[in-house]
């Protein structure tokens, strides 16, 4: 028997567990020449906010060892031009569309979801609660906020809302636990680690903003613990990411817990990645006999 | 070795040779590093691509150390190129190189038919490149150094100012393309805008996806940021 591939996050079907993460490739414009977008479980844009925003000063990443750091700062053209520019060409990949969303308040995370509400294409909204709010914490550092926001856009979309979570959090089971129940049909494990990097030879930070969030094989060993501790605890359905380059990482993801995984760094130094990890899962299924993708979520032997 | 510490590095690659143009980059697959690292297209001729670079740290390092008939992984043509096309007949390019900015510009100066005049600085003499390349092509050559063991002694920015003054309202046209360190291109535009020149100049920036999707090589370009891999890197200032 082929192996299936298909998998779902609350009620949003994938044709395979595979997403490209929020940030790695722009609007889709240059993408599509090197990847066959429809063959991935679905893609997750660059975050949007309500007006556009022109990002950090440079520079805005650096490479570390096993991985880069990013200070991009949203850069983006704001919700209406993705709306109107953006989003028909996406559509045309014919791709399961997740938009990745982020306000300064809960208000503005509602505004955002009522524009999206019912626009034709749009399969999800994945929350980006790593924006500092007033208090110079992060959004999802905040429990009062992630369960206002959720249960806000929960409550406006008919969607289903994944929130993105920071791992710099105590206690990732609990906030991940506020987001499911304030309704959150998914929690996506995990957005960077706050890092920093300094040029010893001007003695400057290498980013301009100073500090900026780390992603890529550096982080996957925490990532894949937040993916288990939050499965373990809670059963939720759980997109995991953080520093996947094979199939093989991918598999740990899933062993740990997650339903489906996010490919983001990766993308920059090999755009055909994401195709390789869907053959890669399937061979990995074929190797061990296994029938369904959904018996590898969570089967971890503990 | 082209030089102490440079490295000229061939690849075979029909099309992609046959598609790049002068100020076009590729992405390589550097070993033992994490993101790709962008070169400028040195010359495309006859299927193949050559990349000229300096051995700056452990990547360049490791690059230089690969065996002929190994495989190397690149991506592109990508980027903006210089514009030439549109360059008159009686129009004279003038190139202005800084150190390894020479790299994008001999592509370009293979490319011109014409000839025309170019300013190089560099630190030493041993750092100065593809001069008989240049002298080939019968070019002007006008050359600074550092330390004055070639031409001029101090910048090359100095020569090209001068030479800007002499010209009259009888001179030929110039077009101006430069490729250097920050502080030379930004000496190059201010010169030939107070002539009432545009320069094409080629910027440089730490680059991950090198496409346009990650937004990391951000340049102030007036008001706006603009991305060095997909708006650039060559920019009309």
């Amino acid at each position: 028997m082929k192996p299936s591939l298909a998998t779902r996050i609350g009620a949003l079907k994938l044709d395979n567990p595979v997403l490209m993460a929020s940030g790695t490739f722009g609007y889709g414009d240059e993408i599509t020449d090197l990847v066959s977008v429809g063959k991935l479980g679905g893609i997750i844009t660059k975050t949007i906010t309500l007006q556009p925003r022109p990002g950090n000063p440079p520079p805005r990443i650096c490479e570390v060892t096993g991985g880069m750091i990013n200070a991009i700062g949203l850069q983006n053209i704001g919700a209406e031009r993705f709306l109107q520019e953006k989003l028909p060409a996406l559509r045309a990949l014919q791709v399961n569309i997740i938009v990745s969303i982020a306000g300064n308040s809960v208000e503005e995370y509602v505004r955002l979801a009522h524009q999206l509400d019912g626009v034709r294409g749009i399969a999800g909204i994945e929350l980006n609660l790593s924006c500092p709010n007033l208090q110079k914490k992060i959004i999802s550092q905040d429990p009062k906020l992630v369960r206002a926001i959720v249960a806000a856009v929960s409550k406006a979309s008919r969607v289903p809302v994944i929130a993105k979570l920071s791992p710099q959090v105590t206690d990732i089971v609990a906030m991940a636990e506020i987001a499911m129940t304030a309704g959150a049909t998914a929690v996506s494990l995990i957005n960077t680690f706050p890092a920093m990097a300094i040029d010893i030879a001007t003695r400057k930070p290498k980013i301009a903003f100073v500090t900026g969030g780390l992603s890529g094989p550096a982080i996957k060993p925490m990532a894949v613990r937040a993916v288990w501790e939050v499965y373990r605890a809670l059963k939720a359905p759980i997109i995991g990411g953080g520093g996947i380059m094979t199939a093989e990482d991918a598999v740990e993801f899933l062993l740990a817990g997650a339903s489906a995984v996010s490919v983001g760094t990766a993308n920059f130094i090999d755009p055909g990645v994401p195709e390789k990890i869907v053959s890669g899962l399937r061979s990995y299924m074929e190797r061990y006999g296994i029938i369904n993708i959904k018996e590898l979520v969570g089967s971890v032997r503990c | 070795m082209v030089g102490p510490g440079y490295v000229r590095l061939v690849v075979d690659a029909q099309k992609m040779a046959r598609n790049s143009r002068p100020g076009q980059f590729f992405m390589l697959r550097v070993p033992g590093v994490f993101l790709r690292r962008p070169f400028s297209v040195y010359d495309a001729d006859k299927g193949r691509l050559s990349f000229l670079y300096k051995i700056v740290g452990a990547g360049t390092e490791y690059l230089s150390l690969m065996k002929p008939g190994s495989s190397l992984g690149i991506l592109g043509p990508l980027g903006t190129r210089y514009e030439f096309d549109a360059v008159s007949p009686g129009t004279i390019p003038v190139i202005v190189a800084g150190g390894t900015g020479i790299a994008s510009l001999h592509f370009l100066a293979q490319r011109i038919s014409q000839s025309g005049k170019l300013f190089y600085g560099a630190r030493t003499k041993k750092d100065l490149l593809c001069l008989k390349e240049f002298r080939a092509r019968k070019w002007q050559l006008h050359l600074a150094t550092d330390d004055g063991s070639c031409g001029h002694k101090g910048l090359v920015t100095d020569m090209f100012k001068k030479f800007l003054a002499e010209q009259s309202s009888a001179s030929s046209p110039l077009a101006v393309f430069a490729c250097g360190p920050k502080l030379m291109l930004d000496a190059v535009t201010v010169a030939a805008a107070a002539h009432g020149i545009v320069s094409q100049i080629s910027l440089e920036s730490m680059m991950a996806c090198g496409m346009g999707n990650c937004q990391g090589c951000a340049v102030k370009i007036g008001n706006e940021y603009k991305m060095v891999c997909k708006d650039g890197p060559v920019f009309n200032v």
